[in-house]
């Protein structure tokens, strides 16, 4: 059945071209009427296609320009919320004062026994002389006690190398501060 | 029968007159066609493109100014101007569509667009200006007729008020109009793009038409060496000494000694950014950095100049002694001490420590003299501009024995810091000569440029050395015990030198029948210093304007600098190189 009916198209097809070639019109016409409709489709679809790419670039750029835009944006509010007047409001509507002095002292006695203390904060070799808060900031290397490390079992490599920092020794209380005359 | 009919033969010069005719129109028309298409062929061309081509320029984004720890101090952002067109607006019935569909916009009422428009009837009306960028789009989108929206920047600035005087502003065309805006604007500006595209017949681009786009270069981020907590910490130094004396005005200005880098100025009364009323003052003639464009006579600051000569020249040392008489009469004038004091036998580092103008006065007359005194002064950098690159970079006056109206009296007044004019800025320069080592440097104010990936460094000058290292150190010595003479001057925890100055200031109305111009009761305290002494890491200069007060430099500028250089050196973690001092009695030896 099926077998019959392409039969029948295969011959249906077979006719007409053999009615067109009746008609006078060879085969060479035939194509190249064809390729002609092709050339005269092409450039709609060209420029179909360049139209569609166009907006898309154009779509494109102004994403680009929005998104500069934005960077801008968010660059100029990251900078107005670091700003030095709002960090110093913040730190106030926290309860944060102005920094008084920092006081650099020179502890020239030895650390209690059974004390684990960082090397940082381990007392210098009293030199001679030394006095709070000398030219040289009294940055000696701190000697290394036998058997005492930071923090407790930790392995020796775990504690920090002879460090050139002041300890820092803040006292109980309100750290001093010194005003100068006005 | 068959007839024969024979047409006429038409006479052939009718023929030949038909073709010449069609002959000539065929030449005629060919003529047309070569003039239009060949001769004229760019006219037409060039025609045609305005008619479909249309072109706009893409501003460059404008670059930022940071401070020193690259904090922004003046950034752009993307904002729109909205204009209509009022043709297109004279329309009853399309302005008001279009006023109701800008309204929710632009938070105003339709009939408040509509009253912008003015009595104009053609041209663009700019009916809101500076308005966020996402809004200006929706605007653009909406596509009402006749409205335009003009991509703009707007220059904010996140510190607020902060340096503004050195900042400067920008205009609506976004040029920079002064302070750094102007100074660096080259830089900042960037080089604008263009677009260039085809239009179809209400304007709008043709997506797939012609289309040519350079895109525009932004501007350079220039970092400077101010840095925002200095500027802060000069600023409210500065407000705090003006409001406790009632000064008219001030300056304060730290300097890197080592480098000329200036890490704050500051020059009171000056302009807000965030008040800024151009129409109040059209000549523009407060919106300057005064620092760096008043001159005034410096007072007693300047006797470390004229010591640098003389111990430069080898002619006196610390120790050199003379006799300060009560006065000394030059060129018919008398002078005498701040404090009328008569103190014998004088070494030359009192006369720094106690400020005695008989001391510089003769230093100058009885050892230097006019051609090596003013050498010098030449030399520290007075009377020529600093070099710093800031506009407005005054020279001062100094006026030596090569001028006509020039006297002995001039030398002795100059000596003393009288009679002579200079800049905030360029006495700091000629001091930080001393505090380095004798380098005059070019103060700077622009640390870096980042511009395409690339940071271009600014590298300190030394314009030439003033004094040779071991006069520098010298000085720095007699500036120590200067400082330490008077405790409100002292910086807690830090070693430090400084000299105290107090000018009168010169008017003519008060000049009386002996000539004297200066008003007695109008002065100009002063005070510069660094810290600490051993490895200055910074110089300080504050200055106080025309003050209607007795008290000198010592005491009213000293514990500025005093307060100013402890905060600043806490805050640049330099470790204290002195104990803390103990509470002594307070004395102010200099004026």
């Amino acid at each position: 059945m099926a077998l019959a009916q392409r039969r029948a198209t295969v011959g249906a097809e077979a006719n007409s071209l053999s009615l067109l070639r009746r008609a006078g019109v060879p085969l060479s016409l035939l194509v190249a009427g064809g390729l002609m409709l092709g050339a005269m489709f092409l450039p709609v679809l060209q420029n179909s296609d360049a139209t569609s790419t166009g907006y898309q670039i154009e779509h494109a750029q102004q994403q680009l320009d929005d998104l500069r835009a934005r960077t801008y944006a968010l660059q100029a509010q990251v900078a107005d919320l670091g700003s030095e007047s709002r960090v110093r409001q913040e730190a106030a509507r926290l309860g944060m004062l102005p920094a008084g002095r920092a006081v650099d002292v020179t502890v020239n006695v030895p650390a209690p026994a059974g004390v684990f203390l960082p090397h940082g904060l381990l007392p210098t070799p009293a030199p001679a002389g030394a006095t709070i808060g000398t030219a040289d900031g009294g940055r000696a290397a701190p000697p290394q006690p036998a058997g005492q490390t930071y923090p407790p079992g930790a392995p020796p490599n775990a504690t920090p190398a002879a460090s050139p920092i002041v300890p820092l020794i803040i006292p109980a209380g309100p750290i001093p501060t010194v005003s100068p005359p006005h | 029968m068959a007839t024969v009919s024979r047409r006429a033969q038409p006479a052939p010069w009718r023929i030949a007159a038909v073709a010449l005719v069609l002959l000539l129109a065929t030449a005629g028309l060919i003529a047309r066609l070569v003039y239009l298409q060949i001769v004229q062929h760019q006219d037409y061309t060039s025609a045609a493109a305005g008619e479909h081509i249309d072109q706009t320029t893409v501003p460059a984004h404008r670059g930022a100014l940071l401070d020193a720890n690259g904090y922004p101090l003046a950034v752009s952002i993307a904002t729109y101007d909205i204009a209509v067109d009022r043709k297109i607006w004279q329309d009853a019935a399309t302005a008001q569509r279009g006023a109701q569909a800008l309204a929710p916009l632009l938070n105003r009422t339709p009939e408040q667009i509509l009253s912008l428009l003015g009595d104009a009837t053609t041209g663009p009306a700019t009916i809101a200006q500076d308005i966020d960028y996402t809004t200006g789009r929706e605007i653009a989108a909406l596509g009402v007729p006749g409205v335009l929206a003009q991509a703009r920047e707007k220059r904010v600035n996140p510190e607020g008020d902060l340096a503004s005087p050195v900042i400067g502003f920008v205009g609506r065309d976004g040029g920079g109009l002064t302070g750094l805006e102007l100074d660096e604007n080259r830089l900042l500006t960037g080089l604008p793009g263009s677009s260039e595209f085809e239009r179809d017949a209400l304007g709008n681009p043709i997506a797939a038409g012609v289309r040519k786009t350079v895109d525009p270069q932004p501007g350079s981020d220039v970092e400077l060496t101010i840095d925002r907590t200095i500027q802060q910490m000069c600023e409210q130094e500065l407000k705090a000494g003006i409001d406790k004396t009632h000064a008219t005005g001030g300056t304060c200005i730290v300097m890197d000694p080592n480098s000329g880098a200036l890490l704050a100025m500051d020059d009171e009364p000056s302009f807000k950014l965030s008040t800024l009323d151009l129409s109040a003052d059209p000549r523009g003639d407060s919106f300057k950095n005064g620092a760096v464009t008043d001159v005034y006579e410096p007072g007693s600051v300047f006797k470390l100049f004229t010591m640098s000569a003389g111990i430069d020249t080898g002619k006196v040392n610390p120790n050199t002694t003379y006799i300060d008489t009560c006065q000394v009469v030059v060129a018919q004038r008398i002078f005498h001490n701040w404090d009328y004091s008569c103190n014998g036998p004088t070494t030359m580092t009192t006369v720094l420590v106690r400020s005695l103008n008989l001391g510089t006065l003769w230093l100058t007359t009885k050892v230097l003299g006019p051609d090596i005194f003013y050498k010098y002064i030449r030399a520290f950098g007075f009377g020529e501009p600093t070099g710093s690159g800031l506009s407005g970079d005054a020279s001062g006056i100094v006026r030596s024995n090569a001028d006509a109206d020039w006297s002995l009296a001039d030398l002795v007044s100059n000596s003393f810091g009288q009679g002579i004019s200079v800049s905030a800025l360029q006495m700091v320069t000629a001091a930080a000569a001393i505090v380095n080592g004798g380098n005059l440097m070019q103060p700077y104010v622009v640390k870096e440029v980042h511009s395409n990936g690339t940071t271009r460094l600014t590298q300190p000058t030394v314009r030439r050395r003033a004094v040779s290292s071991e006069t520098a150190a010298t000085i720095r010595d007699m500036m120590k015990q200067v400082l330490e003479a008077n405790t409100l001057a002292l910086v807690p925890g830090y070693t430090a030198g400084g000299k105290s100055g107090t000018a009168y200031v010169p008017t003519v109305a008060t000049k009386n029948s002996a000539g004297n111009a200066y008003a007695q009761e109008v002065t100009i305290p002063s005070y510069i210093g660094f810290a600490p002494f051993d490895h200055p890491r910074v110089l300080i200069y504050v200055k106080l304007d025309n003050l209607k007060s007795a008290d000198f430099g010592g005491v009213l500028t000293a514990p500025m600098f005093s307060h100013l250089a402890s905060e600043i050196l806490t805050y640049l973690d330099v470790a204290p190189d002195r104990p803390l001092p103990a509470a002594t009695e307070t004395t102010a030896a200099g004026r």
